[in-house]
């Protein structure tokens, strides 16, 4: 084989390779040590006594550990209710700007702020509506007689929980909202036209029509979202640190709490792994769940 | 002469004068912006020693203080960390008992530093007999009060003797009403900190000398908890929302706006205070005590990593900067140099900044082994308290529980 024929028979592996090699790099090989690191006693405060093999031990620690579990639950509940927000607001938003309205460009271009906005920002902003005292929140409670005097909202381990969720659905709906936009664009006018002709309501033509068209996008925007918030960080650590009392303790600040305030490494790669391990088979089970329907 | 011949020449005369022009290169990390603009006094101090070690090529990065020890833990683990880093004073035990800090035992004792910085601060930068950093600016805690509140609720005060803590709870109580509160903290991790003087002018204790035993649920440990926590609880003296002050900046604006009258803090709000409202009456008075007087000891420090090829060159810059002629560095920033003879410099003018300096004798070492965690334990258990009702003594014995289980991993 000449060596020009070996290049065009393999170049659809040549153009990937440099992207694998990225990949290899930044998610397999730390994937890798992690797992490996999880099998050993790898305390930075006793390096110096090394870091012995210890089989399993992380891992029957982190299911007896009840503020594994806490993290676990509060993840689920983060999860499904930014999942929840995200799509619903999202769809909505989409739903809105995709009518034929004057101005809808700069509507579409207003939705996109949020999502422009960097986490730490956002999650800052947040911090000053919701202060203590001298909030908007509270500000605009007192004045409409809500509430007798202001009220420490992220200090409240339910309204912690209800605010930190508010302020990401607010960061993050615009993708949603883009996905579906585009999705929408793609359905017929025609379909609506002919479903009001034979009589068909609002709900009835969104249920039959719209629906049923958005059901890819639906799937890749839960997916994506389920994805990104069950990793997600940044709002929650700059809002509240986990606080208070743990109400808002996801796994993502728990394992970095166990690394970089009790510096083991080890159990926090054995909680990382089992975080991992928990996300696939969520999502394996969703795409299994909506995949078959579609069979169906 | 062939052409051969003159490339390599030509490449053994430009390697031979980039041998000789090479500078060793020495890394910094500074937090708060220390080096943001070419007028600060520490790029002032910088080019200077440059100057004067035309050898050395000091560079100096600005980082955020915020996730700034995790940061450093990471790049020295990979191999890249800063030859220098400016580190809080309570971190040095931590990066140093990880082993990312070079103990600075020898440089410091041949340079005589031992004697010129307070040794309060030198102590909070030591673990098993190593002093992990070297202590650069220091500050301590004092009680910051509004002046016209006290003027108005016809409370006199002494700037040279304490309060005890029932002369503390009368004054609070004193100066609440309306919507202003007496007595204001910060709540979360920041409790701990707030707390700890109060332990300590009670009797107690946060570690055992090696650190290595929990000893603040000790009998003297949950009475100064109790009161710490009824001044929200029972005494109500405290704003509801302090449950959610997270920043010292939460503080200082629920003081500027009335909310609170006094709040325990260290010299560094005083100018962020005036700049806010010049026309602010402000005062600042000893820490309450008991049966001692105590304060927070805090401020930073400088530490050379483990893995610098050029620790002798980052210690000449090191000690350059701690050095005596070098203290208006730190003023230049409204901060006190960690020097003994700091208050004889003729840098200070301000009576406000003297208060905290007088503060600096009864100033508390707070580092440990597991401090960050501990400071985040106390602070649930804070919580717990104020927000939950829970009884103090089961609070502060649980997170006793938790921090010591931490500790029995490590010793």
């Amino acid at each position: 084989m000449s060596m020009s024929r070996f290049f065009n028979k393999h170049m659809g592996f040549f153009l990937v390779s440099p992207t694998i090699a990225i990949m290899i790099l930044v998610i397999v090989i730390p994937l890798v040590i992690g797992f490996v690191m999880s099998f050993f006693n790898y305390n930075l405060l006793t390096l110096h006594r090394g870091t012995p093999f210890i089989g399993l031990s992380n891992y029957s620690r982190a299911v007896s550990d009840s503020a594994f579990w806490m993290a676990s639950w509060n993840t689920i509940w983060w999860t499904l209710a930014n999942v929840g927000g995200q799509v619903l607001l999202g769809l909505g938003i989409a739903l809105l700007v995709s009518q034929r309205v004057k101005g809808v460009g700069v509507y579409k271009a207003l939705i996109l702020i949020p999502w422009a906005v960097p986490s730490a920002v956002a999650a800052l902003s947040w911090m000053w509506l919701l202060h203590p005292e001298f909030g908007f929140v509270n500000d605009i409670a007192v004045r409409l007689g809500l509430i007798a005097e202001p009220f420490p909202w992220l200090g409240n381990p339910l309204s912690a929980q209800i605010w930190v969720v508010i302020a990401r659905v607010w960061k993050e709906f615009p993708l949603s909202a883009l996905i579906f936009h585009a999705a929408l664009q793609t359905i017929p006018y025609d379909l609506y036209e002919a479903a009001e002709v034979d009589g068909a309501g609002v709900w009835s033509r969104f249920w039959s029509i719209t629906i049923p068209y958005l059901r890819a996008s639906i799937v890749v925007a839960v997916t994506l979202i389920t994805i990104w918030t069950f990793n997600s960080f940044n709002m929650i650590w700059v809002m509240t640190r986990g606080g208070p009392r743990g109400a808002t303790e996801i796994l993502a600040t728990s394992i970095y709490k166990t690394a970089f305030q009790r510096y083991n490494f080890g159990y926090a790669s054995s909680q990382s792994i089992l975080m991992v391990a928990f996300l696939a088979v969520l999502i394996f089970f969703y795409l299994h769940k909506v995949e078959g329907k579609k069979i169906d | 002469m062939s052409v051969k011949k003159m490339v390599l020449i030509s490449i053994m005369v430009l390697a031979f004068f980039t041998f000789v022009g090479a500078k060793t290169v020495v890394t910094m990390w500074v937090y708060d912006e220390m080096a943001a603009s070419e007028e600060m006094e520490l790029v002032q101090a910088q080019k200077e020693f440059m100057r004067l070690n035309p050898d050395i090529d000091l560079r100096i990065e600005n980082m955020p203080h915020r996730g700034l020890m995790e940061k450093f833990i990471t790049a020295s683990l990979a191999g890249v960390a800063p030859d220098i880093i400016h580190i809080a004073t309570t971190w040095a035990v931590e990066l140093g008992a990880i082993g990312t800090l070079l103990p600075l035992n020898n440089y410091i004792y041949q340079s005589g530093k031992d004697k010129e910085v307070i040794p309060g601060a030198i102590e909070s930068s030591t673990f098993d007999g190593n002093i992990y950093a070297l202590p650069w600016i220091s500050d301590a805690t004092g009680l910051i009060i509004n002046k016209t509140a006290f003027e108005k609720a016809g409370i006199t005060y002494s700037r040279e003797e304490a309060l005890t803590w029932d002369e503390f709870l009368e004054v609070a109580k004193k100066l609440t009403h309306g919507n202003q509160y007496g007595f204001g903290i910060r709540s979360g991790r920041g409790a701990s900190y707030g707390w700890y003087p109060w332990l300590v002018a009670n009797g107690g204790r946060i570690f055992s000398e090696d650190g290595s035993q929990v000893l603040f649920n000790s009998p003297e440990g949950k009475e100064a908890f109790r009161f710490y926590a009824e001044l929200f609880t029972k005494h109500k003296v405290i704003p509801p929302g302090a449950i959610a002050y997270d920043t010292w900046g939460d503080l200082r604006n629920s003081f500027l706006g009335g909310r609170i009258a006094m709040y325990i803090a260290g010299d560094w709000e005083i100018l962020p205070l005036r700049e806010a409202n010049p026309d602010f009456e402000i005062d600042v008075i000893p820490h309450p005590m008991q049966v001692r007087r105590a304060c927070s000891l805090g401020g930073s420090s400088l530490g050379v990593w483990s893995g610098s090829k050029v620790q002798d060159a980052a210690w000449a810059w090191l000690d350059f900067l701690t050095d005596a002629e070098r203290m208006g560095v730190a003023f230049s920033y409204g901060r006190f140099p960690a020097r003994v003879d700091a208050a004889d410099s003729g840098y200070i003018d301000d009576p406000l900044i003297m208060q905290f300096l007088k503060e600096l004798p009864f100033g508390i070492n707070h580092a440990g082994l597991v401090g960050d965690y501990s400071r985040t334990v106390l602070g649930d258990a804070f919580t717990a308290v104020m927000i939950d009702g829970e009884d103090p003594v089961i609070a502060i014995d649980r997170a006793a529980r938790m921090v010591q289980e931490a500790l029995d991993e490590v010793y």
